[in-house]
C-alpha cells in the first residue's frame, strides 16, 4: 500500500502538471480576512458612534418629558433600532472572521469577545466624542434613501401630532392661535389660550422653529398644552458641525 | 519504490522547502507521515482501506498545492494532520453524514481505557473490550477526534490545538468531557474508581 500511494501521487502531480499555489495567493487571502475584521470592527464602531449620538439626543427629548410620563411611552418608537440590530450583526462577523485569521484559534472565545467588546467602545466612543457620528449624520447619510426611516431622527419625532407632538416654523401668530409649517409643509392652525404653558426661551415670533405638546383635534388643527423652543440637538454647546465637503 | 532523492538528516521544514522545487522531494514527506495518517484517517472515519488511499493521496495533493501557506512556527506534523482533518471532516459530510463507525485494534482500545482510568485487571477490561468498542464508536466526533488525537496519537495539547484550530482550553474541555463520557458509558463501576 504504502510505496502505491506515494507513487501514483508523485505521478498524478507530474501527469497534471500540479503545482504548489503561490505565496501571494495566500498573503492576499490572509489580507483579504484582516481588511475584513478591520472593516467591520470600523463598522461597527462607526454605528456605536451613531448610537450614542442618537441615544443622547433622544436622552435630551426624553429628559424633557420626565414631568409628562404618559408622553415617554411614545419614545420607544423612536429608538435607533436599525443600529441597534446592525451592531451586534458586525460585532458576530468580526469575531467570526478573527476566529478565521491564521492565529486567531489560539485565543479563547471569552478574549476575543472582551477585545472586540473594547474596540467596538473605544472606536465607538472615539467616533461620538470627535463629532464624526454628528459629522456623518448630517453630511453623509442624512440624504439616503430611507435613512431617516432608521434612525432616530428629530424631525421625524416631532411630526407626529397623533401622539401629541408637533413641530415646524411659525407662520403667522394671533392673539390666541398661530399659523405652524410643519417639516412635510402642511399648515396647522394651533390654537392656545391663558392654560397652555411657554418655556421662557421660547421667542413666539415668525420664522421661529417650536415645537409643540398638545392634541390633535381636528384636521390639521391643534391644540397647544405646551410650546417648546426647537433648539437644535446637534452639538447646541460645541455649535454645528461643517460638513467638509460642502 | 527507491526514493530518487535522498532527505536524511532533513528536518521537514528544509524538506518542504525542496520540495517547492523538486516536487519528488515531497515523497520523503510522504514516506515520513504516510502510515501515521492512514491510521489517523482511520481511526476518525469508517472509511475502508482503499478509500483512506485515495483520501490520502488527495491529502498529499493538498499538501503540495498548500507548501507555500506552510510557515515554520507551526510543526510540519501539526500542519500535515490539520489538512488530513479538514479533508478527512469534509469527506464524512459528503458522505452524508452516516455513524461514524470507527477501526480500532485492540491496542488502540487498551490505550484508550488506560488513559481515563487505572484498572486492577487488565482481564477485567479484555471482558469490556466490546463494550468499549461500542461506547468509542457512539461518541461524537467532535470528542472522539482530541481524544484519539491525544491518546491515540500521544499528540501535546498544542499539537491538537493547531490541528484542530480550536483554543488550548477548549481542546482540554473537549478531552476532559469527552473522558466523562467515556467512562461513564463504560461502567459506572469503572467510572467510579
Amino acid at each position: 500500500m504504502k510505496k502505491q500511494v506515494i507513487e501514483e501521487t508523485l505521478k498524478k502531480i507530474k501527469q497534471e502538471k500540479i503545482e504548489p499555489t503561490p505565496k501571494w495567493h495566500f498573503l492576499l487571502k490572509n489580507y483579504a480576512v484582516w481588511l475584513g475584521f478591520f472593516g467591520l470592527v470600523f463598522l461597527g464602531g462607526i454605528s456605536l458612534g451613531l448610537l450614542i449620538y442618537f441615544f443622547l439626543g433622544l436622552g435630551r427629548e426624553m429628559a424633557d418629558f420626565s414631568d409628562r410620563p404618559q408622553h415617554l411611552f411614545a419614545f420607544w418608537r423612536f429608538l435607533p433600532h436599525f443600529w441597534l440590530a446592525l451592531i451586534p450583526i458586525f460585532f458576530f462577523l468580526a469575531f467570526l472572521i478573527f476566529r478565521k485569521t491564521k492565529n486567531g484559534y489560539h485565543y479563547d472565545n471569552l478574549l476575543i469577545f472582551l477585545g472586540l467588546l473594547f474596540s467596538f467602545a473605544l472606536l465607538g466612543n472615539a467616533i461620538y466624542f470627535s463629532r464624526n457620528s454628528e459629522m456623518m449624520d448630517d453630511c453623509i447619510f442624512r440624504d439616503m434613501p430611507y435613512y431617516k426611516d432608521i434612525s432616530y431622527d428629530k424631525e421625524r419625532m416631532w411630526s407626529r401630532p397623533e401622539l401629541g407632538l408637533l413641530g415646524g416654523k411659525i407662520i403667522k401668530l394671533e392673539e390666541d392661535n398661530l399659523n405652524l409649517e410643519d417639516f412635510v409643509g402642511t399648515i396647522w392652525l394651533v390654537k392656545f389660550d391663558e392654560d397652555m404653558r411657554m418655556r421662557r426661551r421660547v421667542s413666539l415670533t415668525p420664522d421661529v422653529l417650536i415645537k409643540i405638546i398638545g392634541q390633535k383635534t381636528d384636521e390639521n388643527v391643534f391644540e397647544a398644552e405646551e410650546i417648546r423652543p426647537w433648539e437644535k440637538r446637534k452639538g447646541a454647546p460645541m455649535g454645528p458641525v461643517v460638513c467638509p465637503m460642502h | 519504490m527507491s526514493l530518487s532523492v535522498n532527505c536524511e538528516g532533513k528536518t521537514d521544514s528544509e524538506v518542504v522547502e525542496l520540495a517547492k522545487e523538486n516536487p519528488d522531494y515531497l515523497a520523503c514527506l510522504m514516506e515520513r507521515y504516510e502510515e501515521k495518517l492512514f491510521y489517523y484517517i482511520r481511526r476518525i472515519s469508517f472509511f475502508s482501506k482503499e478509500d483512506i488511499e485515495d483520501i490520502l493521496q488527495e491529502v498529499f495533493i493538498k499538501v503540495y498545492k498548500n507548501l507555500n501557506d506552510y510557515e515554520d512556527s507551526l510543526k510540519f506534523s501539526s500542519w500535515i494532520y490539520r489538512i488530513t482533518h479538514n479533508h478527512t471532516v469534509d469527506e464524512i459530510r459528503k458522505r452524508g453524514g452516516k455513524k461514524t463507525a470507527i477501526s480500532l485494534d485492540k491496542d488502540d482500545l487498551f490505550k484508550f481505557i488506560k488513559s481515563g482510568v487505572n484498572l486492577e485487571k487488565e482481564v477485567a477490561v479484555r471482558e469490556k473490550m466490546n463494550k468499549v468498542r461500542a461506547v468509542i464508536e457512539q461518541m461524537p466526533l467532535k470528542y472522539r477526534e482530541p481524544m484519539i488525537l491525544r491518546f491515540l496519537e500521544e499528540k501535546s495539547y498544542d499539537e491538537i490545538m493547531d490541528i484542530l484550530k480550536k483554543p488550548k482550553g477548549t481542546v482540554a474541555t473537549l478531552i476532559k468531557r469527552g473522558k466523562k463520557m467515556f467512562l461513564s458509558q463504560i461502567d459506572p463501576r469503572i467510572h467510579s474508581l
